[in-house]
């Protein structure tokens, strides 16, 4: 007998990183993560990581003895009445590293939850939520308590009517009340307004059958299933809250916890018999073999997944998670060739040692001989079994395994080799190894006259009567067939589809027949068009042997070496099951392949019956992709708060994982960074660098699958933005070209300026050189100079040689300064005093000039400026020695000042006024202090910035 | 099984019960309080406002594990304004008509009073304010000193949950939930 993992097939996690911790609670949030609660830790579990967060300091030394998520906050309830809470664990998790020491550093730990009222001093058993949304607690020992709208209530036996106060387990049902264990009965209660308790027990007086309930459990109909201490487990109907199902004879023990798939499937972990799962439409208890896990393991509490695993903790830390979806069947004959669940959920198995009929204990042959059986068929109305062998003919059987009929290969049935049997009340189609026999089902009387030209002598693999009253025929030589309103159609290369050979039909929930041919894939055919699968649809093999739709609709490709599930409502989306998801190693022999009313699908090989089981509940496909970190130069960032990032914050990393507990080192990923990569990148690495990442807009997409097929895969994104830094920010540029472009503008106009005041500048200095000049050697200074020097000649020719050096001195200077912008105040006072020596010989007393600067003669003025101020004063004023003209020139406040007594002349010499206009107009062109001229009744002050 | 001895331990009452009577008949001995403290914290936006009185009343059997406790609201002074009391008197708590606030009820874990020591208990009880009475759990701290309790507890009150209304504008200057603060001492 050919070696084959026992079903289910269950995988041992390895809790070796716990340390010996025995987890003592097991949870599975609503994104799909398992938590495991134990006496120092939470941990949550990817399927290969254990990332644990530790409690918080003031819950050093307890044990975790419930989990729950509550409103995204995970809750975890205490040995010791404690209540701690995690937040949004997602953002907040590290990326697990493996190491544990080094990542319950890393995580943060868990938050005592203080609500004002205190928290319990007993266990806390179990959570649980009601649909208006208030959280329930269970304890051992004080009963229930509510936390609605941020106030904690108290349901216990002496004061409520509790049926208890050591509570068990509780569970909210379908009419949105909580279900709570007891030992003395289940107390259905119910807070429907602040306040307000409603509490109703259902006790032995109410049926029950054992008042010790231990676990509770709702199923897809959210009716309440219990566990109890001796008398095994039951069902209560949530609406009527009558007892609707009870294991009959139970022998089992204690249940310790039970958990329900679909509505017609419980599994329970027991005190005597290790994990046992009952199917109740049949009352058919299962007990797993012996030697398997589940059969011996002390197991304390049991759990379904998303995916349809069943976890169980059981002692020594042991995790154990198993696909029961899938459960194998050894039988004791070999060799399975057809397969068949009759109406009231019998198994008829046709195997090349005969045909057997499942009882009360095993398999029974079901025919004194043993035949060949290669197919199986039931009439409509259920009377009738019909079964076809290799060679010879057909047996027909009441249901009770009375041999009605045989029908030998001969006259009535000319091939006695029956590959297939089809049919409805009035006709059978019998698919031999020589073409078809149509039989009526009443008579027996054989029909065979139109189908020859089809099918002849052809070997006709299988027969299919499908929805909508068409026969089909899988050939051998001539293709696919089909009989419809009295006609056969053969589909030839005419129709485009150049088969000969085909092995197995089926047909999908939209009336698409699907068939198999002989390596050459699988079609689809929707009436109009064949659509061709191969391996590039990412079926497993092409060398199908077995076909059938399950009750969600999904196509079950049996192949030499396992089965695939393709689901022909999503493009490409094959799942195949072997040994590496948790389904035993199977070889489907051709057609041996049943789909039962539950919607189940029966394969059977050499050695045994496969079934793969459809629930209620819809289990997931694929792993589920996730981000689980994003980081920039490696330091985490709180995604889920922070997508935006400075421009030199552009090196990024990002963390993801596809939970896929049924086989989580399958999984692979396909990720692209949309504004960067320009394709797909397909990995099996849980991380994604991107450095220095331009200023942008980007999102990363990641997806998972488990067979590298990424059509149709759920996919995770995050979006973020990568900020241009501020000099390439739109406002900083219009900033920049607009300061730009005014200081360009200042600097013209500047120059401009600059041009300007120079030009004039040298307009005036010119002017004045030539005004200068023109008094200078103006006639009426030359002649009066000419009288002074007649005068002092003959008076006294010394003074007079003196004086023409002087006047010659006068002239020098003023030739050598005119040129200069600007002279020392000590050269124009020295031209002053030359001046002065000038005008004293010819005005004698009526003259003076009072210099007070020639003690501080630092500084500069314009040439000639003082001596014109000078020269303005005697031309202005009447100078006698009556009445003598006195010029000051002092200094004040930077200025040099010239400051003159006033007599004006009656008949002012004719004046073009240029000489202090001129003064004026060159200080300002030299952008100095304007020259200040103060004039009184007294004095007429001219005051000269010094420069 | 635990369980097991929890179902028979049901016809274990009838001694309990006869104990509980001869307990009663001979008076055995309460805890008692005259003169509690109670102070009353309303912290709105715009205004403090704080109320104490020391006359509460209050008495727990060490037995039954019961308590009750009351206080008459009228005897609450320290607010901001002699107006503010009135307010509180009249339109508020409206003393004329509901002239006591009490709470009585179980202590929620076996407490054996009787022994030194501090100790954090719950009571379970039905507070009674304004006429409402609403289902609470506190949380107080024991502390039994030389045969005396000291007795500190800390909670807060909705007005709302006791029908005591206050017009939303004047919740900038009272506060939506009243802390109240308990200080007593207990006398056997």
């Amino acid at each position: 007998m050919q070696a084959l993992a026992q079903t289910p097939v269950v995988r041992a996690h390895a809790t070796a990183d716990l340390g010996n911790v025995q987890p003592s609670c097991i949870y599975h949030d609503t994104n799909g993560w398992l938590w495991l609660g134990a006496q120092h830790a939470v941990y949550r579990y990817d399927g290969q990581i254990f990332m644990p967060i530790k409690f918080p300091d003031t819950v050093k030394d307890a044990t975790v003895s419930a989990l729950f998520e509550w409103q995204g906050t995970l809750f975890a309830g205490f040995q010791n009445g404690y209540i701690a809470s995690l937040e949004n664990a997602a953002g907040k998790l590290p990326v697990p590293s493996g190491d544990i020491q080094e990542d319950t550093r890393r995580a943060p730990a868990l938050h005592p939850w203080v609500p004002e009222e205190g928290l319990p001093k007993v266990p806390i058993t179990g959570f649980c939520t009601d649909p208006q949304g208030a959280l329930w607690i269970a304890t051992y020992g004080e009963g229930l308590y509510v936390w609605k709208n941020k106030r904690l209530y108290n349901f216990n036996q002496a004061d409520d009517g509790l049926a208890g106060n050591d509570i068990y387990d509780l569970s909210c049902a379908a009419d949105g009340q909580v279900w709570a264990a007891t030992d003395a009965g289940i107390s259905i209660c119910a807070m429907p307004e602040q306040g307000i308790k409603k509490v109703h027990n259902l006790t032995k007086a109410d049926g029950l059958p054992d008042e010790l309930i231990v676990a509770l459990c709702t199923d897809q109909q959210k009716n309440i299933w219990a566990g109890t201490n001796e008398k095994g487990v039951f069902r209560i109907h949530a609406g009527t809250q009558k007892i609707d199902y009870q294991i009959p004879d139970w022998k089992h023990g204690q249940v310790n916890d039970l958990c329900v798939f679909g509505d017609h499937e419980v599994w329970i972990s027991t005190e005597k018999a290790g994990i046992i799962w009952v199917e109740t439409a049949k009352n058919a208890i299962h007990l797993m073999p012996k030697g398997h896990l589940f059969a011996s393991a002390k197991v304390r509490a049991i759990s379904k997944d998303r995916e349809g695993l069943l976890w169980a903790i059981a002692d020594r830390s042991t995790l154990y998670s198993a696909n029961v979806r899938f459960s194998f069947w050894p039988t004791p004959f070999s060799n399975i060739q057809a397969i068949l669940s009759d109406q009231s959920g019998r198994m008829w198995i046709g195997s090349r040692e005969g045909l057997y009929v499942q009882g009360l204990q095993g398999y029974k042959p079901a025919l004194p001989k043993t035949e060949n059986i290669v197919s199986l068929w039931e009439s409509p109305s259920g009377s009738e079994i019909w079964a076809g062998t290799l060679g010879n003919g057909l047996f027909i059987l009441n249901p009770a395994g009375k041999v009605l009929k045989h029908l030998p290969e001969g006259k009535s049935l000319p091939n006695g080799s029956i590959l297939s049997i089809a049919g409805n009340e009035h006709e059978v189609w019998l698919a031999t190894l020589g073409g078809v026999s149509r039989v009526n089902q009443q008579t027996l009387k054989l029909d065979q006259t139109e189908s020859s030209e089809f099918l002849g002598s052809y070997y006709v693999y299988k027969v299919f009567s499908d929805s909508r009253g068409r026969v089909w025929f899988g050939t051998d030589g001539n293709g696919l067939v089909v009989y419809d309103q009295g006609k056969f159609t053969a589909y030839t290369e005419a129709n485009g589809l150049p088969l000969r050979t085909i092995y197995c039909i089926t047909e999908d929930a939209q009336s698409n027949i699907w068939f198999s041919t002989d390596r050459d894939g699988l079609y689809k055919f929707d009436g109009q068009v064949f659509k061709r699968f191969t391996t590039a649809n990412h079926l497993h093999s092409l060398n199908i042997t077995a076909l059938a739709t399950n009750g969600k609709g999904k196509i079950i490709i049996g192949y030499e070496d396992g089965f695939d599930i393709l689901d022909p409502s999503r493009v490409d989306h094959v799942n195949f099951c072997g040994p590496n998801n948790g389904a035993p190693k199977l070889e489907v022999n051709l057609n041996a392949a049943w789909t039962d009313q539950q919607g189940n699908v029966w394969l059977g090989n050499q050695v045994g019956i496969l079934r793969f089981a459809t629930y209620l509940e819809q289990f997931i496909d694929d792993p589920q992709p996730g981000i689980t970190g994003v980081s920039t130069f490696f330091n985490p960032v709180d995604f889920q708060q922070v997508n935006t990032f400075d421009y030199d914050q552009n090196f990024l990393q990002f963390n993801f994982l596809g939970l896929w507990y049924s086989n989580p080192d399958a999984v692979r990923y396909r990720y692209r960074l949309e504004g960067f990569d320009p394709e797909w990148k397909i990995s099996k690495d849980h991380t994604a660098s991107y450095p220095r990442l331009p200023p942008g807009n980007y999102t990363f997409r990641v997806q998972t699958s488990e067979h590298g097929n990424f059509e149709n895969v759920p996919e995770a994104s995050w979006s973020f933005t990568i900020r241009p830094p501020f000099w390439m920010q739109w406002w900083f540029i219009l900033l920049a070209v607009l300061t730009a472009f005014t200081v360009l503008a200042y600097f013209v106009r500047l120059r401009e300026l600059r041009v300007k005041r120079e030009a004039s500048f040298k307009r005036e200095k010119v002017l004045s050189q030539f005004e200068t000049l023109k008094s200078q050697i103006n006639p009426h200074f030359l002649f009066n100079s000419f009288n002074t020097l007649i005068t002092i000649i003959e008076e006294n020719p010394k003074i007079a040689v003196e004086y023409v050096e002087h006047l010659s001195d006068f002239y020098r200077s003023i030739m050598v300064y005119r040129e200069r912008d600007l002279i020392s105040l000590n050269e124009e006072m020295e031209l002053v005093h030359t001046f002065e020596f000038l005008l004293k010989k010819r005005y004698e007393n009526g003259f003076h000039l009072i210099d007070r600067v020639s003690d501080h003669l630092s500084g500069q003025v314009m040439p000639l400026s003082l001596q014109i101020l000078v020269e303005n004063a005697v031309k202005h004023n009447v100078i006698s020695s009556s009445k003598p003209l006195t010029i000051e020139i002092f200094k004040e406040n930077g200025h040099v000042v010239v400051k003159n007594n006033m007599q004006r002349k009656i008949k002012p010499e004719a004046s073009t006024h240029f000489g202090l206009q001129s003064l004026k107009n060159r200080y300002q062109l030299l952008g100095e202090q304007p020259v200040v001229v103060e004039e009184t009744d007294q004095f007429f002050t001219v005051k000269i910035p010094l420069l | 099984m635990k369980s097991f001895m929890k179902t028979k331990s049901r016809w274990l009452w009838i001694p309990l019960v006869i104990t509980n009577i001869t307990c009663t008949l001979a008076q055995i001995a309460v805890y008692k309080c005259e003169n509690g403290k109670v102070l009353l914290h309303s912290d709105a936006s715009l205004e403090v406002i704080q109320a104490r009185c020391n006359k509460l009343k209050g008495v727990i059997d060490p037995v039954n594990q019961t308590f009750a406790w009351s206080v008459e609201v009228r005897f609450f002074e320290g607010f901001n304004s002699p107006l503010q009391r009135e307010h509180f008197n009249e339109n508020y708590m409206e003393t004329g008509k509901y002239p006591k606030a009490s709470f009585s009820g179980k202590i929620i874990e076996k407490t054996d009073f009787s022994q030194p020591g501090l100790k954090i208990i719950r009571a379970k009880g039905k507070l009674n304010i304004h006429g409402v009475e609403q289902e609470r759990i506190l949380k107080c701290q024991v502390e039994n000193k030389g045969g005396q309790l000291f007795i500190k507890a800390e909670f807060t009150v909705p007005v709302a949950d006791h029908n005591i209304a206050i017009p939303k504008i004047v919740h900038q200057k009272i506060a939506e939930e009243i802390k109240v603060t308990v200080d007593a001492i207990m006398i056997e």
